[in-house]
């Protein structure tokens, strides 16, 4: 008899451990689904923005691939930031919701949250300083140098904020709406005044700029403090919603 | 045999206490029906045995361990309610077939045929946004989920809400089926008494955040009267039982009662007896402003 309550209760063991590293096989595959169609989702609109840019700056396409290569990390850095921001925000109103229902710990559908977009964001990075690396010119390794370390902590620090504004409006609800609102309209503000300052080329300028006056300086304290700040995004996300209740 | 049980539970939103001391123990291989009128805190009540909705106090406990926050715990249990075609503000952008996905990830003991089966048999087009579902399919999809989890405890809130008569007697005969072939545990929140009280092994009602009552529902029908007559008869014959939902019309007048163990109706006074159907019993608990 002994045996086999031995044998049961080995049995559920067992049982158990099989289910335990099935779910972390299951949230791997699901959460790689996700940075994937992210990722993609950046390189498409990247795409999209490059190409309508291209249709208007005649003076600078001439056959030239190169010219369009070597603004396409930029494209893939800005975009990628917006892209993941809003990606953020909709996966803590939509997303979130929906996986504690699931019986997903609001912990870990926070931590799947907060690391599928530190992973989509170096991915990101990783593809735009691999183009710049390819580039023939000698432009390319000062990009990778200077502006790379540099947009690292500009994307981490727009992913910040889509996590952020997603756990306020997890918190908070209509009241984080409003906030979301009124700092949209802020930076939306900010981003219109550049454009109109500084007309259709302002991303060939502003890429020149970088290029001349910030590549040589040392921006890894930038990007430093961008995963920083992300970090803490994460783990105030992990306490701001501990006990958050859910409605699907 | 497995058991969920609450203690103590309490849920307050701000001022307002829905739920006061609720203790509630449910056994593995049977199916409980919820019954409670608008607002007694049934849905507040599964949300929190479930650990979708924290406890103001009191905690939750699947064979002695605490369900919040407990992955493998969870992993017992389901609760399907009725989606929210909205999300915050707009419009819930997911289609039916991602929620589905979702669930079939999630849930460790998903059964994709079983899933695939029920929607070809209640004709539910997946590639269809939950916005744009009617209730009726909004109640197919809590369906789905529930009898897919495979959970050992699979709670749904108003699964048959919005369903026709024959897609309600169907999902009656899958929880049959279910129950039968898998031993899991139904708790079912239901408004519509009748139909599913022949599926009901307990019954448990939830009046103004509290349980009124837990019981076997075969035994809680054997034990209601309803005694009608003329009110002097009447008040004789129900003298010191339990009276409830007294109904008047002219001299006439009408009670319900449950007898307690050991008690009897007496048979010498002028009266009419009737057993009562388990929706007029929880009227008469229950209907009392």
């Amino acid at each position: 008899m002994r045996e086999e309550w031995k044998m049961q209760e080995e049995q559920t063991g067992q049982m158990a451990f099989a289910v335990r590293k099935s779910r972390l096989r299951r949230s791997l595959c699901y959460w790689g689904r996700e940075v994937l169609v992210w990722v993609a989702s950046c390189i498409a609109v990247s795409v999209f923005m490059g190409m309508l840019q291209l249709l208007g700056i005649n003076t600078y396409v001439q056959g030239d691939g190169v010219t369009y290569l070597a603004l396409f990390p930029m494209y893939l850095l800005i975009m990628g930031t917006l892209v993941l921001l809003i990606f953020g925000i909709t996966m803590f109103q939509a997303t979130f919701p929906v996986l504690v229902s699931v019986n997903v710990t609001r912990r870990g559908a926070v931590c799947g949250i907060v690391l599928s977009q530190g992973a989509a964001s170096a991915l990101i990075l990783l593809l735009a300083g691999g183009i710049w690396m390819i580039l023939p010119e000698s432009a390319g390794d000062d990009a990778v140098r200077g502006l790379l370390p540099f947009f690292t902590g500009i994307l981490f620090v727009g992913v910040t904020f889509g996590i952020l504004f997603g756990v306020v409006m997890v918190r908070w609800g209509k009241l984080g709406v409003i906030i979301m609102m009124i700092a949209f309209g802020v930076l939306g503000g900010f981003a219109g005044a550049g454009f109109a300052m500084f007309g259709k080329d302002s991303l060939i300028h502003m890429q020149e700029f970088l290029i001349k006056n910030v590549a040589e300086k040392n921006f890894w304290p930038v990007a430093a403090a961008g995963v920083c700040v992300y970090a803490a995004a994460g783990v105030f996300a992990v306490f701001a919603t501990a006990k958050t209740e859910v409605k699907v | 045999m497995s058991e969920l049980a609450a203690k103590g539970i309490v849920k307050t939103y701000g001022t307002n206490e829905v739920l006061h001391q609720v203790d509630l123990a449910l056994e593995s291989g049977k199916i409980y029906g919820l019954i409670g009128r608008n607002g007694a805190g049934k849905t507040t009540l599964l949300s929190i045995l479930t650990a979708q909705n924290p406890a103001t106090q009191g905690s939750v406990t699947y064979n002695g361990e605490t369900v919040w926050e407990n992955p493998s715990v969870l992993s017992h249990l389901c609760f399907s309610r009725e989606l929210n075609p909205m999300t915050g503000n707009n419009a819930n952008p997911m289609k039916v077939k991602e929620y589905l996905k979702i669930a079939e990830t999630f849930f460790p003991y998903w059964d994709k045929e079983m899933a695939k089966r029920l929607v070809g048999e209640f004709h539910l087009d997946v590639k269809k946004r939950i916005s744009k579902l009617s209730k009726g399919m909004l109640s197919m999809v809590t369906i789905i989920v529930a009898l897919a989890s495979k959970a050992e405890f699979t709670f749904l809130d108003e699964p048959v809400a919005g369903l026709d008569v024959v897609a309600r007697e169907r999902f009656y005969e899958l929880l049959v089926e279910e129950l039968s072939e898998t031993g899991r545990t139904f708790v079912v929140s239901t408004h519509i008494i009748e139909e599913a009280a022949d599926v009901f092994e307990e019954v448990i009602m939830v009046d103004q955040g509290r349980i009124l009552l837990k019981e076997n529902t075969q035994e809680l029908l054997e034990r209601s009267y309803h005694v009608s007559g003329h009110e002097d008869e009447v008040e004789r014959a129900t003298a010191g039982l339990e009276r409830h939902h007294e109904e008047r019309l002219g001299r006439s007048r009408g009670v319900t009662v449950l007898l307690e163990k050991g008690q009897k109706l007496p048979e010498q006074y002028d009266v009419s007896i009737q057993k009562p159907s388990l929706q007029k019993i929880f009227v008469a608990l229950c209907g009392e402003e």
